[in-house]
């Protein structure tokens, strides 16, 4: 019944144009690197105070929700990830734009986006206390358990050249070392560089990684267009979408990657972009034929995409029920909800069930609107890949400086130019770009969680085990790391019996 | 029409003169003022405790030096990376800095070769009282953390930081075993306290204000010299014989050797804000107003000079 309530409040005139505007003005921010959804909701908290606290709120959520699916249209279109969720979409997605086929993969991003918020949405509605109660229960132990297993994935991503993957890996992780210790106080690897204090800035060095190098590379080959000529010729493939079938086919990766994405979400200390991660490793992982992933597979759009804005609702969660916020989006919303003088946490849910509902309302409803928006953002960005690649590249490598720009300062552009010329290193070496972001990402959560937890038991390694959550996730990236080393030689051995009777 | 009509109207076209003269001054003292614009750099990134407080007061700022006032957000090392961006530019005190205790602790610890000297002092805004607390089954009172007999474990944001110092300073009063467990991320540590896994934090009541009326975390001592009208309930600091570390605060500053006359404009400019009706609505919403914080540039000055040199004291005994 307050659920109903809730939903009426956010259908009505009051609150309904804020939830548009919100998606609409998360779509801008998420589509621009360097801009997102946190720096969104910053700049527009001012604007906000004279609205009503639920008109306000919903506006930051939609917004919020927005932002995190339009990263993955420039992902697609020009491997730029429009924000840092959308970086596995770009390594995949814009495979299929190379092939001529961006509209599936961009219909893919749309649809499995709006499922996996909605799905979220439906357990923010049913088991908000629940999920709250698990957000408490990950402590250091669990996320270093947790970072593992995302770590384990790598040989599964990496398949056809385990060796690169692990080169790659590692070179994500030793970039992740850069800066202050966070145990110590120690700086390491700073080159007397200011910036590089706080770590290597993650969004420069993903644009330089992806976007700017590709631009490069594209240069150095004199690629004129954007979508290669040998296949613009197939105007069906072109120009249609993801087909019913093939949708219904993805519906256990959607599933699978909307609960990872979630339960990632929920987690402070983790985010929409670790749960992207995680959700592609997973996918990866568990399917039978993995071939082809890295270079254009369907599943590798669908799985970032569903965890990724499953993980946006997930992150309201401990905000909303705990007033911890799950994320650094989240935080800033929270600045959202005190200038309206409401203090998330339990006393929320006790005193304000009206607006609490509205809210869970609202950002179900956002994930909704995504269908019907998205669709115009689409048309209007591919007709960009209509435009001569040269025109193009200049508009990309202008907005990557830019993206950087808003980022830090004058060195976050040195940063990109650096991880461009990397990246076209890598690339043309063969060596994967997905381990290195998984090793960026989950260095330094492995790092200082292993730490602090040690830290914390005085050196007492039992403490990795000691919960039934790290132990239960320790044997997960175990059997992943061992998997492969013994899967060959058991198959092996059951191709050797089955052929002897025959012998 | 009657005199008293007639007189009514003089008065009013008098009143309307006024107004228009005294506009007139209003405009002509903001024409005095140098820069056509003031950005402000703020070393943290959008959401905080410093981007907030610079975004509130900001406004009122900006009306009463009558030029527009731009927050910047340039996260990154402690705010070294602002600082550096704002020594950089020319000393003409048309860029403001934030400052927190951070650059006094950033020169300490050697994470920096600035100094908080290089900067001039234009304003203190307010103090946001840190207090320890515990939470659940765990420590129930501070009585419960001075009769503790293993190991406190101590949850603070950052390694040699502010926080650091600040519970060195507390504990070793205290007399109690404890190790510091740093954090990079406040979130992770109030789940980590919340979750059972610290036994004590420290933070700002700002921040932690939501959580202890929603019982969720126990404020146990209150790191002031006297118990705090809002938390009557709490033992301070002072009252214990402890020393009682420096609180966190928040101010604004310009790259050092501004002209006098700029920042004493400034100065009145800040004041003025911080009367305003956003501004202090802002800093009761946030528990800010505890302890009454605003300082014009001379005394916040003299402030600094005290406080660098307790962190020092501390650093050095260490």
């Amino acid at each position: 019944m307050e659920a109903f309530d809730g939903l009426l409040l956010v259908l009505s005139p009051d609150v309904l144009p804020f939830l548009i505007l919100g998606v609409a003005v998360g779509m801008v921010f998420g589509a621009l690197p360097g801009l997102d959804a946190t720096t969104g909701i910053a700049l527009l908290l001012p604007v906000t105070y004279a609205m009503e606290p639920v008109a306000a709120l919903v506006f930051f959520s939609a917004l919020y929700v927005g932002g995190v699916f339009a990263g993955s249209i420039t992902a697609i279109l020009f491997r730029t990830p429009g924000s840092s969720e959308a970086i596995m979409t770009a390594i995949e997605g814009h495979q299929f734009t190379m092939r001529g086929e961006a509209r599936i993969a961009l219909s893919t991003a749309v649809y499995c986006s709006a499922i996996g918020g909605l799905l979220a949405s439906v357990a923010l509605f049913l088991i908000t206390p629940f999920l709250a109660s698990v957000a408490l229960k990950f402590g250091p132990a669990e996320y270093f358990a947790l970072g593992l297993v995302g770590i384990s994935c790598i040989a599964a991503i990496t398949a056809d050249n385990p060796v690169k993957g692990a080169i790659a890996a590692l070179i994500g992780l030793l970039l992740a070392t850069v800066g202050i210790d966070q145990l110590t106080g120690v700086k390491r690897f700073d080159f007397q560089v200011t910036s590089l204090l706080s770590g290597v800035p993650f969004v420069p060095a993903i644009i330089g990684l992806f976007a700017a190098s590709e631009v490069y590379r594209r240069i150095a080959v004199r690629e004129t267009r954007l979508v290669s000529e040998a296949v613009e010729g197939s105007a069906e493939r072109r120009t249609r979408g993801i087909s019913l079938i093939e949708f219904l086919r993805l519906r256990w990766t959607i599933l699978r990657s909307s609960v990872i994405g979630l339960c990632v979400g929920i987690l402070p200390g983790a985010g929409a972009t670790t749960a992207a991660i995680l959700g592609y490793a997973a996918e990866v992982r568990m399917s039978r034929d993995r071939s082809g992933f890295g270079k254009g597979r369907i599943e590798g759009v669908a799985a970032p995409e569903s965890a990724n804005n499953a993980a946006t609702v997930g992150a309201m969660i401990p905000l909303l029920s705990l007033g911890i916020p799950g994320s650094g989006t989240t935080a800033v919303m929270m600045g959202a909800f005190l200038i309206h003088n409401l203090q998330p946490g339990p006393f929320l849910f006790l005193r304000e069930r009206e607006l609490v509902y509205g809210l869970f309302s609202g950002i179900a409803l956002s994930n909704a609107l995504i269908l019907a928006l998205a669709f115009i953002f689409i048309r209007l960005f591919t007709r960009l890949t209509l435009v001569p690649y040269p025109v193009l590249a200049t508009g990309i490598l202008s907005i990557a400086v830019a993206g950087s720009l808003a980022y830090g300062d004058t060195t976050a552009v040195m940063i990109m130019l650096i991880f461009a010329v990397l990246g076209l290193a890598l690339e043309a070496g063969g060596y994967p770009l997905a381990p290195v972001v998984l090793g960026l990402v989950l260095g330094p959560i492995v790092e200082t969680s292993m730490r602090r937890a040690l830290l914390m038991s005085d050196f007492d390694p039992f403490i990795f085990v000691e919960s039934p959550i790290a132990a239960g996730l320790i044997l997960i990236a175990l059997a992943f790391f061992v998997g492969p080393l013994i899967a060959g030689p058991l198959r092996r051995l059951r191709a050797g019996r089955g052929d002897a009777p025959g012998s | 029409m009657t005199g008293d009509e007639t007189l009514q109207r003089k008065t009013t076209f008098a009143a309307i003169l006024i107004a228009a003269a005294s506009f007139g001054t209003a405009s002509a003292q903001a024409q005095e003022f140098p820069c056509d614009s003031v950005e402000w750099i703020v070393g943290w990134g959008a959401g905080g405790g410093s981007d907030t407080f610079a975004r509130s007061i900001a406004p009122g700022v900006s009306d009463a030096l009558g030029v527009p006032v731009t927050v910047i957000n340039m996260p990154g090392a402690s705010s070294i990376v602002a600082m550096e961006e704002v020594l950089g530019r020319d000393a003409d005190g048309c860029t403001l800095f934030s400052i927190t205790p951070d650059q006094l602790t950033n020169e300490l610890t050697g994470l920096t070769e600035l100094s908080y000297r290089d900067l001039d002092a234009v304003m203190r805004a307010h103090v946001d009282i840190g207090m320890m607390y515990g939470a659940g089954d765990g420590l129930q009172s501070w009585d419960d953390v001075t009769s503790a007999s293993e190991d406190v474990l101590v949850g603070g944001t950052g390694a040699a930081s502010f926080d650091e110092i600040v519970v060195q300073i507390v504990m070793d009063d205290a007399g109690v075993p404890y190790r510091y467990i740093p954090y990079e991320n406040a979130s992770d540590m109030h789940a980590d306290l919340i979750g059972g896994r610290l036994h004590l934090i420290y933070d700002e009541v700002s921040v932690m204000n939501p959580m202890i009326e929603a019982g969720q975390v126990t404020p146990l001592l209150a790191l002031a010299d006297e118990r705090l009208e809002a938390f009557p309930d709490v033992p301070a600091a002072g009252e214990l014989d402890y020393t009682v570390p420096p609180s966190l605060w928040r101010g604004v500053s310009v790259a050092g050797d501004a002209p006098e006359d700029v920042v004493a404009m400034l100065e009145a400019a800040f004041l003025k804000a911080a009367e305003t009706e956003a501004y202090t609505e802002f800093e009761e919403g946030r528990m800010l107003n505890l302890y009454p914080g605003t300082l014009g540039a001379a005394d916040f000055t003299s402030l600094l000079d005290r406080e660098f040199e307790a962190y020092r004291a501390v650093t050095e005994s260490k």
